[in-house]
């Protein structure tokens, strides 16, 4: 993504953050908005103070553009996605059988849906790599 | 996969940030490729090798045993 586009992502973020705030006190709305709101901003606000950096520092322009093309780093980047997809199947396929055993069907579902949703994914993703390599 | 990056990289006098900013990848890349610790793509051996006016057999030793990663 180029910088002017991620500044007005960021700026977007923090509107539609400040928006939900603004909504949930204004209706005294569900929390669960107010949470997304504040996150929003919080993020938007992060990611806008690095975007303005990135336009103003030439040296930490030219370290975040290594970075974001370093090989290795790109290969680190998707091992670390290898290993976060097999814990999260490996612990909802554990948490599965737990919750089956301590009679929580519903949570159990969730857990199976969960993993079973993230294998169909893995299939789709490696069908079409297949045709794509 | 051996190479011999460092050995070549210290004759020549150039230090690693040096040759982390001439190869477009980070200072920590070469320092992993130098350890063995990561094994590069083709296109940077090529990149690589060609800075050093070598051949890719002469900066990376090929190792029947070796996977790759």
């Amino acid at each position: 993504m180029n910088n002017n586009r991620r500044l007005i992502h960021s700026a977007l973020e923090i509107l539609i953050g400040a928006a939900l705030i603004v909504f949930v006190k204004l209706t005294d709305g569900d929390s669960v908005w107010l949470g997304m709101g504040g996150a929003l901003v919080a993020v938007g606000a992060v990611q806008l103070f690095l975007g303005l950096r990135y336009r103003a520092d030439a040296d930490y322009r030219e370290r975040t553009d290594t970075e974001a093309s370093d090989e290795r780093n790109q290969f680190i980047r998707s091992r670390a996605w290898v290993w976060a997809g097999t814990g999260f199947v490996l612990v909802g396929g554990v948490m599965t059988v737990v919750f089956q055993i301590l009679g929580k069907r519903d949570y159990a579902t969730l857990c199976g849906c969960g993993v079973s949703l993230t294998v169909l994914f893995y299939w789709l993703s490696y069908l079409i790599l297949k045709k794509k390599y | 996969m051996k190479n011999r990056i460092e050995e070549i990289r210290r004759t020549r006098g150039i230090r690693q940030e040096e040759f982390a900013r001439a190869m477009g990848v980070s200072r920590q890349t070469i320092s992993s490729l130098e350890t063995g610790r990561y094994n590069p793509s083709i296109f940077l051996a090529y990149k690589i090798a060609r800075f050093f006016d070598l051949t890719i057999e002469e900066v990376f030793l090929f190792e029947e045993s070796g996977d790759g990663t």
